[in-house]
């Protein structure tokens, strides 16, 4: 039974074909991998995922839900959450309410325990407060909880945006290219993060990322795109010897 | 029939001034993403400067060089008058939240208008006759005016001239270029300011003209003239696809003809109760317009 | 520096309450009626003020037709008042929270169209929104068209007419302020940072801005319905486009955002145009010059206006003028 199953995606932007027939399926507790070159549609295919984009034709199914035309609340209701390529965090706000935002979508509030400030709402703030800290704990963020989203480093901030998905309590994690304008020690960490991410939430996540190295050591299974279309699809060694894929990313050979 | 064809032909006359008026919207927010609600503003200014400027040159008799005068000069007018409302109220904004700009643009339009009705004062005046109105002939019983044709004739001149602009010169392709990434042009070596202001200066120049064609088929102008043809046209924008210029000229000539028809066929009254419930029904229905591309926000 | 002692919002409010009164029975007795109308319309202002401010601060949503959902509001109460319920001062309270509900109706209409796409519709919607509602004010005789509608039941002192209007006045700022603070405020400032991301944590967008939108009409509605009251009569020109204004330019001075910044903005834009009248500017409403220069000026340098987002005692507590 796989947890994710897409099936002939297709999007156009004003005739230009993103993402062509694309199809692949993920199994519970997998990582799976999404490269290709720049501009190859792996984040239009996220986008359309999370619903931002509205696939022009095929079908994703998702925990035995269509959610092909869903809107992106409601896809993260049923299970999805996702970064950024280009973090986005609630700048203006501190990195604990950052968290909470994304836990208080789950809890439970009435209008009137917050107009009239019963006990309920403080044990309620308090919950959430308390739950956010613990979650900023296991990626050692918590030192940060004060300050505002923005003043973070830079590495910080990208753990700052997986911890707040995970707030979400998601069934599938979908990190948009995680090591973008990471250092080489950060990008190491990096695998030590996704696996334990993993273990430790019982995760299904879906890597976008055009770094080779990166992915290959992270994945079980990688799907390569290139100019739209799947071009390959297994695990990293076979990825790795692709006569498709080593044209994809360095150019047609000369014969 | 003939009832038909002279309704039409006055909607696409009026049709025509909410296109000119329309395409600075729809240039304005296909650029910054902003409704630049002193737009109507500018307008009431073209038909203003067209005033005075008749006043002082000294116009006695109708003709056609001092009409051609009148519009050049009210076209510069609204276009300096653009220029500078973007140069001291907008640009100081630029990066800031978008809700700045909106007040501002709200604070420009109100501006003018009562500091206009200080100015020129706030009873309508009559606006000089720049060219004599004659029946030219009759088509199908219906009579088509010299006015009418000079409305059809300079907009669609005006229309050929920014098609010129966008598609054909070095401006245009920057101003696209600007309009679907901003973040990328300055790469290309594009002045994103200078494109800005250009954007502004057309806008308005376009709103100058439109002003002075209505001023002569409808010789009385005040200060407040702006604000009803502006909510129109920003109707008729919306209408055609904010961001699109074609869908902007499209969405100006059936609004136009639309409200014509509803004048002609004795339901007056609710003129201008029509430009806002078709603003209702586009937003409900068909929100991107009809020529607007489903916006596919850059995430 | 003032040491301030910790204690819950509702006792404040209600040492507020009694503070308020104790003046109010002062000021009916020492002050003239001419005093006595300006504080009730400061804070009819401050009433509007603060429901502009919850769409248009909190949930980043220009709504430039404010004085149209305070004429639904007047006239509902206005007509309740007088067909239904005997015209005695007794149901004013009640008229005016029917006119709050009624109004609160009106905004969940205009707010169907309003949120389909991101950008300003809502401005546009309201503005046309405020347009019709005159216009049907207008022709509509049984309230008098455009001679306006005449006696509608009033307070019989200025102290009761005084008390109602700071009850609904705390009612409001209390109720606003602790949505403000709760989860719902936290997801508005939340999509005013960040939409998508907000989106992406579940939070149904089209729904909160809608909701922020009613909860505003609501207290339009009831600051429409203190309004008729306290006049006891209203006609279509009450509530023009320059109220509309006059209420945005509050809550942009007060501070986008802030509630107790929209109060005090109030309370200086009641007084300024006192003081302006003295001005010889002919027929033009000397206002409409002032303001658009205020808005203008105010976004080029200081647009955050007085207190920001920060409430009075936040404000005050980070330019370490009091301790807590």
């Amino acid at each position: 039974m796989n947890l994710i199953e897409v099936k002939n995606l297709s999007i156009q932007f004003g005739g230009l074909t993103a993402v062509d027939n694309v199809s692949f399926a993920i199994k519970p507790n997998e990582i799976f991998g999404l490269i290709g070159p720049n501009g190859a549609g792996k984040t239009t295919v996220f986008n359309m995922l999370s619903g931002f984009y509205q696939a022009d034709h095929g079908e994703i199914i998702f925990n035995g839900n269509t959610i092909t035309d869903l809107k992106p609340h409601t896809i993260n209701r049923l299970g999805i959450a996702r970064t950024f390529q280009n973090i986005r965090l609630f700048k203006g706000l501190s990195v604990v309410e950052n968290v909470i935002v994304a836990l208080q979508q789950r809890e439970k509030h009435t209008w009137l325990d917050s107009l009239l400030e019963t006990k309920k709402f403080y044990q309620t703030e308090k919950i959430l407060f308390e739950h956010s800290i613990a979650l900023l704990k296991i990626f050692e963020l918590d030192r940060y909880k004060n300050h505002l989203a923005n003043a973070l480093p830079y590495g910080a901030q990208r753990k700052l945006e997986i911890v707040r998905a995970l707030a979400t309590q998601p069934k599938l994690l979908m990190l948009d290219e995680p090591a973008a304008g990471m250092n080489h020690s950060e990008k190491a960490e990096l695998n030590d993060l996704v696996r334990f991410i993993k273990n430790k939430f019982q995760l299904t996540i879906l890597i976008i990322e055009h770094d080779m190295k990166v992915i290959m050591n992270i994945c079980d299974r990688i799907v390569v795109l290139h100019r739209g279309q799947k071009i390959a699809e297994g695990v990293p060694l076979d990825i790795k010897a692709s006569p498709p894929v080593i044209e994809a990313y360095l150019g047609k050979r000369i014969t | 029939m003939e009832e038909f064809l002279q309704h039409s032909l006055n909607g696409l006359s009026f049709g025509s001034i909410y296109a000119l008026v329309a395409l600075g919207y729809t240039m304005v927010y296909g650029i910054l993403g902003m409704i630049n609600f002193a737009h109507s503003e500018i307008y009431m200014m073209g038909a203003f400067m067209c005033y005075y400027f008749a006043l002082w040159m000294g116009f006695q008799t109708p003709s056609p060089i001092n009409f051609t005068l009148g519009l050049l000069f009210a076209g510069l007018m609204a276009g300096a008058i653009g220029f500078l409302v973007e140069k001291f109220a907008y640009k100081p904004l630029r990066k800031s939240p978008k809700m700045n700009s909106l007040i501002t643009a709200i604070g420009v339009s109100i501006l003018f208008q009562y500091g206009g009705q200080i100015i020129f004062g706030a009873n309508p005046k009559s606006f000089p006759t720049l060219i004599e109105d004659q029946n030219l002939f009759e088509i199908a019983g219906s009579q088509i005016h010299l006015i009418d044709l000079l409305i059809y004739g300079v907009s669609a001149l005006a229309l050929l001239g920014l098609h010129f602009i966008i598609y054909k010169t070095q401006t245009g392709r920057a101003m696209r270029a600007v309009s679907s990434r901003p973040d990328m042009s300055p790469l290309m070596g594009i002045d994103n300011n200078k494109i800005i202001s250009m954007t502004f200066i057309i806008g308005s120049v376009l709103a100058g003209i439109a002003a002075v064609l209505v001023s002569i088929k409808y010789p009385k102008i005040d200060p407040m003239m702006g604000s009803k043809i502006g909510m129109s046209a920003f109707v008729a924008a919306v209408f055609g696809g904010i961001g699109s210029l074609h869908g902007a000229i499209i969405g100006g000539l059936m609004l136009g003809v639309g409200e014509y028809y509803l004048i002609g066929y004795g339901a007056s009254t609710y003129r201008d109760a029509l430009s806002f419930t078709v603003l209702i029904l586009i937003l409900l229905y068909k929100p991107t317009g009809l020529f607007g591309s489903q916006l596919k926000e850059k995430i | 520096m003032i040491r301030m002692i910790q204690i819950s919002r509702w006792t404040q409010a209600l040492i507020f309450l009694i503070g308020f009164l104790i003046l109010g029975i002062a000021l009916h007795f020492f002050l003239n009626s001419y005093i006595h109308a300006i504080l009730i319309s400061f804070m009819i202002n401050a009433i509007m003020a603060l429901s502009l401010n919850f769409i248009t601060g909190l949930a980043d949503q220009f709504s430039l037709g404010h004085a149209g959902l305070m004429a639904v509001g007047a006239y509902t109460s206005a007509l309740l008042s007088k067909e239904l319920l005997s015209d005695h001062w007794f149901f004013i309270p009640l008229t005016v929270l029917a006119a709050g509900l009624v109004t609160s109706f009106v905004g969940y209409l205009v707010s169907l169209p309003s949120f389909k796409l991101k950008g300003d519709y809502l401005a546009i919607v309201t503005l046309g929104m405020a347009e019709i509602v005159r216009v049907l004010i207008l022709n509509w005789n049984s309230v008098g068209g455009p001679r306006g509608y005449n006696a509608i039941i009033k307070f019989p002192n200025f102290l009761l007419s005084y008390s109602f209007s700071v009850f609904v006045l705390v009612v409001t700022f209390v109720v606003l302020f602790r949505l403000k603070k709760s989860w719902y405020g936290r997801n508005l400032w939340a999509l005013n940072e960040d939409d998508i991301a907000a989106e992406v944590m579940g939070l149904d967008l089209v729904q909160s801005k809608r909701n922020a939108f009613i909860i505003s009409s609501f207290f339009a509605g009831i600051g429409g319905g203190v309004y008729a009251h306290h006049l006891g009569y209203i006609s279509p020109g009450s509530f023009s486009f320059l109220i509309s204004v006059q209420i945005l330019i509050m809550a942009v001075l007060g501070g986008l955002g802030s509630m107790s910044g929209s109060v005090i903005a109030a309370f200086i834009l009641t007084i300024l145009p006192e003081v302006l009248r003295s001005l010889p500017t002919g027929s033009v409403d000397v206002r409409m010059i002032v303001y658009p220069i205020i808005l203008i000026l105010m976004m080029i340098l200081r647009p955050q206006g007085l207190l920001g987002r920060m409430e009075l005692l936040e404000f005050l507590r980070s330019k370490n003028w009091i301790r807590s």
